[in-house]
C-alpha cells in the first residue's frame, strides 16, 4: 500500500484536503504521447516490466490563471497524492511555481511546468508557423 | 502549451511569441517537452479556434496532446461549426 505523503513535514502550509476535486478551473487531460525516441522492443525487455504511472500534467492554482481552486504547490500535491496520482504538473499561465520541495523521490514526481500564452492579440492557431 | 519538465521556476517571457510554433520551441527552450493543449479551444470565435490535425502537421517538435480537459469552455465536445465526427475525420 502506498504511504501518504507527509508534505506538511517538508512544507508547512501543507492542506490536508481530502480528495474533493474543485472542478472549476482544474484540467484532467488524458494524453496521447507520441513518442519520437522510444526504446525498441529489445531495450524495453531488458529493462524489466513495464509500470502504469499516472499522472496530471494541467494544472493551475492561485497566481497561475486561476485563483479559485489551488492556494499552493502542497495542496496541489497533496490532493493528488490523495487521488492516487504518481506525479504532477503544475501549469502556470507564464508563470513556472516551484514545486521542488512536493517531490518525495520514491513516493511522488513534481515536475516543473509552464502553460505558454501568447499576449500579442494573434490567435495561434491561424497562425501555426513553419515546419521546422 | 505547456512545457512540461522545465529547468527552473520562475516567470516566462513569451513576448515574442507569435505562432504555435514558437510555443513549442519556447517550451522545447526551457527544456522541457511540449504537450499541445485543448486543441479545440485555441481562440474565441466559434468553431474558427480549432487546432485541426492538418495545422498541428504544419507543426514540428511537440510531444503530448491534451486531448480531454475537463473546462467546459474548451469546447471538447466540438462546436456546431466543427462537430466531434467533422474533427475525429480529419487525416
Amino acid at each position: 500500500m502506498k504511504k501518504r505523503l507527509n508534505l506538511s513535514r517538508i512544507n508547512g502550509n501543507a492542506s490536508r484536503t481530502s480528495y474533493a476535486f474543485k472542478r472549476l478551473g482544474m484540467l484532467l487531460p488524458l494524453l496521447l504521447a507520441v513518442c519520437g525516441g522510444c526504446q525498441d522492443s529489445m531495450a524495453r525487455q531488458s529493462a524489466g516490466p513495464l509500470h502504469r504511472y499516472k499522472g496530471q500534467l494541467h494544472i493551475h492554482m492561485k497566481g497561475g490563471g486561476d485563483d479559485g481552486t489551488f492556494e499552493n504547490v502542497a495542496q496541489v500535491a497533496q490532493t493528488y497524492y490523495d487521488a492516487g496520482y504518481d506525479f504532477i504538473c503544475i501549469t502556470g499561465h507564464n508563470i513556472v511555481h516551484d514545486s521542488r520541495s512536493c517531490h518525495v523521490p520514491g513516493a511522488f514526481v513534481t515536475f516543473l511546468g509552464v502553460e505558454l500564452h501568447n499576449y500579442a492579440g494573434e490567435w495561434l492557431v491561424d497562425n501555426p508557423g513553419r515546419r521546422t | 502549451m505547456n512545457a512540461i519538465g522545465v529547468h527552473a521556476p520562475g516567470p516566462v517571457d513569451t513576448a515574442h511569441v507569435k505562432t504555435l510554433q514558437d510555443q513549442i520551441d519556447l517550451a522545447r527552450q526551457l527544456g522541457g517537452i511540449a504537450q499541445v493543449n485543448h486543441p479545440s479551444w485555441q481562440g474565441p470565435h466559434e468553431g474558427k479556434g480549432i487546432l485541426t490535425t492538418d495545422r498541428l502537421l504544419e507543426t514540428s517538435g511537440a510531444t503530448l496532446l491534451e486531448v480531454w480537459a475537463g473546462v467546459a469552455a474548451t469546447k471538447r465536445s466540438g462546436t456546431p461549426i466543427f462537430p466531434p465526427d467533422a474533427a475525429s475525420s480529419s487525416p
